[in-house]
């Protein structure tokens, strides 16, 4: 042993500053893994729970996603059926073609209505007994009324609607305006929920990891006074549970993904079946990246900011 | 090295542990503190250790005057001290050698270079063939020793030890002392807090006696006092 002439460092054997920070970092991480690997089953339930509380949200996030998609896809411009009395006219139809908010009207016979029924429901043949029993046709004539892009809102069209409803020779005026305008609120409802769901399970996964955290520091606090009795600085005390809480997070969230992926594959092919049954293309489809990207980005600063905002204030407390 | 000026420590509960305390610690020099348990060698030690901070007066330990240290220095000012417990505070879960080379991995020393320090301080201690073996395998006298290691280990110029033979026979104390004179030799500043006053007779070191945080007697041994 020499001696050593002052409190001074010896420079020549030690590494640098930004180098001992990397070597820190390095046994921090490899001591935080070799605690979890010696933890594995508990390490385990918790990885999944987090993953859970975040696939969740998730899969209900994907679900509204997709649904929104096919409600845009679809031909925004609604249309009002106007049933005309008796034989209706042609022309009295054409003549509304010059309402401010009207962009086209499209006349069909009652004998058109009546091709147009038997070709979509496919029971030509059968349906001529049915219709033997009316008195000829029994379809009235109707005006199909296009508004004006401008007129497109669900205000506007529902009073072009009525002003239609008051025109001589008009039976009825049917909107199909009412069941999209349904969906877009149930959808606009659903992305509320996602999101207070993601809100409120993230916070859950802030509390999971925090009092992991805070139980870890206390395990651990003999160890804690050592290191800072021996030059331990705040940063050094802190950084495993930093790696604990970016762990947990991390891998909740690869867990989470994994859930998701396993969920959309299992819902799929029945949601594509219904969707099917309703004449609908609708698909749940695959896990979409941006939404793996941020559960697991998510997942990791949850779980990093958990252990530090818990793991930071204890520590502070823990004075040799 | 070690320098006390007119040092108070007043504690919340209005017990004043120390009080208007001097001296001065030159280096290289070995020092037994004694003194009844509550007579203040506890505060010394922690004072000089800032854990605690003097209600008056200055502390200085290698020029630094600790009462003005910021809070965010005294990580790096402790690197340069080594400590050795009575209870030794050894980590359980880690082996000797990982023990040991606590110090070398907070100030950052290569990896080669922690392994040869770590074995040399071992080799100091008489451990070396025991440096896989975790703490609590190891007898009362052994993990004492692993402590002076682990205290030694980035050669520090200040060795402080508080109660170092409190739990060993009196044939252990006598060989942990000769390490600590060991180190005396190579020219580290050391204080040992002890109330084992036998074995400070035996020695003949320099010895501050504290009573109700006075210095109430200071002896010369041969050499070791300036």
């Amino acid at each position: 042993m020499a001696p050593r002439p002052e409190l001074a460092v010896d420079a020549r054997v030690r590494l640098s500053a930004a180098a001992t920070w990397l070597l820190h970092h390095k046994l921090a991480f490899r001591a935080t893994v070799a605690r979890l690997r010696s933890e594995g089953l508990s390490t385990l339930l918790v990885v999944l729970t987090i993953g859970i509380a975040l696939a969740l949200p998730g899969l209900l996030f994907v679900a509204v996603e997709r649904l929104a998609d096919v409600s845009e896809r679809w031909d925004g411009t609604p249309r009002i059926n106007v049933f005309l009395a008796g034989d209706g006219s042609a022309e009295q139809a054409a003549g509304w073609e010059s309402m401010a908010d009207v962009a086209e009207v499209v006349y069909q016979s009652p004998q058109a209505s009546l091709d147009e029924l038997l070709t979509a429901t496919g029971f030509g043949a059968a349906m001529d007994g049915v219709l033997a029993g009316f008195e000829g046709n029994p379809l009235p004539a109707v005006a199909i009324v296009t508004p004006t892009p401008a007129a497109a809102s669900p205000a506007r069209v529902r009073a072009l609607a009525a002003q239609l409803q008051g025109e001589p020779g008009v039976e009825g005026v049917q909107v199909d305006l009412e069941w999209l305008q349904r969906l877009q609120a149930a959808l606009t409802l659903m992305q509320r929920l996602t999101w207070g769901l993601g809100i409120l399970l993230g916070a859950a996964v802030v509390l999971v990891v925090g009092s992991l955290t805070r139980m870890a520091v206390a395990q651990r606090e003999d160890e804690i006074r050592v290191l800072k009795l021996v030059g331990g600085s705040d940063g050094f005390v802190l950084r495993p549970f930093l790696y604990l809480g970016l762990f947990f997070g991390l891998t909740g969230g690869l867990a989470a993904v994994l859930l998701l992926v396993l969920a959309l594959t299992f819902v799929g092919a029945p949601v594509a079946d219904l969707a099917r049954s309703y004449g609908s293309d609708f698909r749940l489809g695959g896990m979409p990246w941006a939404v793996a990207l941020v559960l697991l980005g998510g997942g990791a600063v949850l779980g990093w900011l958990a252990a530090m905002l818990t793991a930071r204030r204890q520590l502070a407390a823990i004075e040799p | 090295m070690i320098e006390l000026i007119g040092v108070s420590k007043r504690f919340d509960n209005g017990r004043e542990a120390l009080s208007n305390l001097s001296l001065n610690l030159p280096k290289g020099s070995l020092t037994f503190l004694t003194g009844h348990s509550g007579a203040g060698k506890s505060t010394l030690l922690k004072l000089l250790l800032r854990m605690e901070l003097p209600t008056r007066g200055q502390v200085m330990v290698g020029g630094a005057d600790l009462a003005r240290m910021p809070r965010r220095a005294v990580p790096r000012y402790r690197q340069r001290i080594g400590v050795v417990f009575q209870d030794h505070m050894l980590l359980p879960d880690r082996s000797v050698f990982d023990n040991v080379a606590i110090p070398l991995v907070i100030g950052g020393y290569r990896e080669a270079d922690r392994a040869r320090r770590v074995r040399a301080a071992l080799t100091r201690v008489g451990l070396l063939e025991k440096e896989r073996q975790l703490p609590t395998q190891l007898s009362a006298g052994e993990q004492q020793r692993v402590g002076i290691a682990r205290a030694v280990v980035n050669r520090p110029a200040v060795l402080l030890a508080d109660e170092p033979t409190g739990n060993l026979d009196p044939e252990l104390s006598r060989e942990v002392m000769g390490l600590f004179h060991l180190f005396q030799q190579v020219g580290v500043t050391v204080l040992i807090a002890t109330h084992d006053l036998e074995l400070v007779g035996s020695f003949g070191d320099r010895v501050l006696e504290l009573a109700d945080g006075r210095l109430r007697q200071m002896e010369a041994g041969d050499g070791a006092a300036a």
